[in-house]
Formats: C-alpha cells, structure tokens, sequence
C-alpha cells in the first residue's frame, strides 16, 4: 500500500478523532526542520501526516500525531518509523474491517478529502 | 483487543516537533510597511522624474543614458509591484495564481536588470575615464551598442527569471514554489538562489571592482584639488551597492548551502528572519539608484529644476542652496577634462560621465 494512501486512510482515522489538532493559518507555515531520533512508544500515537519537501518545506518528514495532538517530526528512513507506520496500518485495517460490518458501506469513504502538506 | 495503554508520555528535547517558519511575521509587518511604504514612493518619485527628464528634456547622448533609462524603467516596475506584494504578503494571497508568478518575476527581473545595468555603468565610466585615448573612436557608436546591451540584459533578466516564473502558484492562499517531481524540486531550489546570487550580484560585483578600482587610480593620478571628492563619489556608488545586496546574498548563500540538511529550530528562524529583512535592505536600492546615479549629474539637475520650474515649483532655492552638493557634482566633468586635457583629447564628455 503506497504511502498516499495510508495518508488518505490515516486522514479518515484522524477525521474520526474527538478532537482535531488546531490548525495553523496559511500564513504561519510550520515544518519539520530536523528528525527524532528517539522512537515513540506505539500507545501515544494517533495518526500521521506526510510532509513534503516538493513544496514550502525543506525536507521530506513524517509528522506522527499524539493522543496528546502533538506533532512529532520523523523520518520515513529509521526502522522505528516505518514499524510505526505499520502499526497504524494494521489499526486501520481493524478499523475498515468494523466499519464494513456495518450496512452503511459508504460512510469512510463520503470523510475522505484531498491530501495537503500543510501542518493541520 | 489491541491493548495499547495511554501512557503519560513527557515529551523531551528529544522529540522534534514542526518549527513555525513566521514566527517573526507580527513584529516585523509594522516595521515593514513603513520601510516598503517609504521605498515605493521614493522609488516611484525618483524614477519616474528620471525618465521625464530623459522624454521632455534631453536626449540619451551616452552609454550611461541609456543604461540609466533602462535602470530607471526597471525600478519602476519593481516599484509599480511592490504594493501588490506586501497587500498578498500580509493578508492572504488573494489574486491568484498568474499575480503571484507575475509579481515574483518582477521582482526576479529587476534584481538582474537593475544589477547587471549598473555594472555596464562602472564598465561605460572606466572607458571613459582611464581608456580615454582609445575610447575616442568608438564613442560615437557607443550609444548602438549600449541598446544592443541593454536588449541583452532584458532578454537574459527575462530567461533567468523564468524558473521563478514557472514554479511559483499560489496554493491555500499562499504564494509558494509548488512542484511535481523530487529531482526537479531538488534541481530548481538550488538553481533558483544560485542564479540570483551569481548573476544578480557577484557578476556585477567583479565587473564594478575592476572598473571602479581602476577608475580610482586614474583619478587619484589626476593633478586636481578635487580628486578626492571624485573618489569619495565613486566610493559612495560602489560601497551602497555592496550594502544594500551584500547582506541579502550572503543570507542565501547560508540558507541554500543547507536546503536539504536537518537543522534546529531557533537555527531555521534565525535564518529566515535574516532573509527577510535583509530582502528589505536589498528593495532599498531601487529607490537609491535615482539619487546615486542621476541626479549627481549637474546638467541632469539643471534639467530637473526646469521640470520644477514647469510645474511652478519653489524647490529652486533648494536645488541650488546645497554648494557641498554642486561641487561634488561638478567633479565628474571637471574630473573628465583633467584626464582629457593630460591625454590630449578635447571630448565633451556627458554629464554622467566621469
């Protein structure tokens, strides 16, 4: 599955949250300038955004969003990144299965929008 | 049942969060309309009574006529812009995505036309001035080749521009370089600054410090009480060009240098906030050029107290009340004839001219 994808399915999962991460304006564009090295614990992550450097920011980065509605920068090359991304990959997976037994079929589909490299 | 916990995570240093880039944007925009506020009107007065006086009261007799139209006409379009960019920059960008690729390329132009002008400037009074002898022949097709140059630089202003041009659009109301493909946005990010520092700045750079470096030791040999004034003009031309652009291009050079590495936070604030306000140093020129340039020659002056004069001004008293002035001014003819007369050579030189 590409990564666009997991974006657009990662963008259902955090539409589905409480609360959404209170977003910048488009003047105050905010980038990840440098990674973490430390590995975050699976439990306290709650999605993901992918930044790219084809745009306003310099480099290319994962922002993983915390139950906390922290942004962690990451990069998509460390091994504990890529875990974690499949880590989310299988919740969104328990969570397509949930929703397809449901009758309502349409309804994670009619939440997707169109990808953006802006901080949300 | 997944059985993740919601631990109470302490975020440390070690976790790297996004670093907002205008962080500086709310205490610099009141400074900065007052700045751009000042440049677009000094700018715009400036240039525009350069080129009245060249329509309505002299013809363009030297090389350095003509590259003062052309450097006058390409201030005044920055000029004419800048109100545009600083009304998206500071509410959201609202005129689309064909505004900002225009808007960028204007600005984009007139830092290669305007730089690259002024060095043919330094080039034209080295010929004047310390190729005398040589230079009498070809003086008096000098004012052809100067159109053919300045032809050149607007077509190479033009092309050098044109990567601003394409990959600028405006996107969520911003106006920012967008691309498709990684190896072009890698390609084009560097290529873009690099461009703009080498042909917006170091070229015309070297050229200045060969002609005036030389024009100085041509002038300092002249036997005339008012050398030094001369060299103190000449000085004063070089030396505000080098302030004005000089701190802009080395903040490009840092920031390019480092595109695609990682770096702190407070490090990439730092470096922004620079570019900008050294951009804002780098706008001043357009509105210095008119007083460095044109208006230190005395006929131009004479030319523009008759505009005054024609609009029933009283700015008379204050055009002549300066004698510090009028004699600095009048050191690039006399300082001519000095080095005309021990050549040998009666030419009449321009008013611009050294």
């Amino acid at each position: 599955m590409s990564l666009v994808s997991i974006t657009l399915i990662s963008i259902v999962f955090l539409s589905l949250l409480p609360h959404t991460p209170k977003a910048y304006g488009p003047l105050n564009y905010a980038c990840c300038v440098k990674y973490t090295r430390t590995p975050l614990p699976f439990g306290v992550i709650a999605g993901f955004i992918e930044q790219s450097s084809l745009e306003v920011c310099r480099i290319d980065a994962i922002i993983f969003i915390t139950q906390k509605n922290k942004k962690i920068c990451a990069s998509i090359e460390d091994q504990w990144v890529r875990a974690a991304l499949a880590h989310l990959r299988s919740k969104i997976a328990k969570l397509e299965n949930k929703a397809s037994l449901r009758l309502t079929t349409a309804g994670p589909n009619s939440v997707i929008q169109t990808n953006t490299t802006n901080s949300p | 049942m997944d059985n993740e916990t919601n631990m109470d995570l302490e975020y440390s240093d070690d976790y790297a969060e996004p670093c907002p880039l205008m962080w500086y944007r709310d205490h610099e925009v009141t400074v900065q309309t007052y700045v751009y506020s000042l440049i677009c009107a000094l700018g715009l007065v400036g240039n525009v009574l350069v080129l009245l006086t060249y329509a309505f009261y002299k013809k363009a007799k030297s090389m350095t006529d003509v590259y003062l139209v052309n450097v006058a006409l390409a201030d005044l379009l920055f000029v004419v812009a800048l109100p545009l960019i600083i009304h998206n920059e500071r509410s959201r960008w609202s005129m689309g995505t064909w505004a900002c690729k225009l808007l960028r390329g204007a600005y984009s132009m007139n830092v290669y036309t305007s730089t690259l002008l002024l060095a043919c400037i330094s080039g034209d009074r080295y010929i004047a001035i310390v190729q005398a002898r040589r230079s009498l022949r070809t003086r008096s097709q000098a004012k052809a080749y100067s159109r053919i140059i300045c032809l050149a630089i607007w077509f190479l202003a033009f092309v050098l521009s044109l990567p601003t041009v394409i990959y600028h659009q405006e996107k969520n109301q911003e106006c920012i370089t967008i691309f498709s493909e990684m190896e072009t946005a890698r390609l084009v990010k560097i290529l873009i600054p690099s461009m703009q520092m080498v042909f917006g700045f170091l070229v015309p750079l070297m050229v200045m410090v060969f002609c005036y470096s030389w024009t100085m030791v041509t002038l300092l040999k002249a036997q005339n009480f008012q050398k030094h004034k001369a060299v103190r003009v000449v000085l004063a031309v070089f030396f505000v060009f080098v302030l004005c652009h000089l701190p802009y291009n080395v903040a490009l050079l840092v920031y390019t240098s480092k595109l695609f590495v990682e770096r702190s936070c407070g490090e990439e604030q730092v470096t922004l906030m620079t570019l900008s306000v050294s951009r804002t140093a780098a706008y001043l020129h357009c509105c210095l050029n008119p007083i460095l340039y044109a208006f230190i020659g005395v006929k131009f002056r004479s030319h523009f107290c008759q505009i005054l004069r024609d609009l029933r001004c009283l700015g008379k008293r204050y055009i002549y009340s300066g004698r510090s002035s009028q004699q600095t001014s009048d050191l690039y003819v006399s300082a001519t004839k000095t080095v005309a007369e021990q050549n040998g050579i009666n030419d009449n030189p321009s008013s611009f001219t050294l």
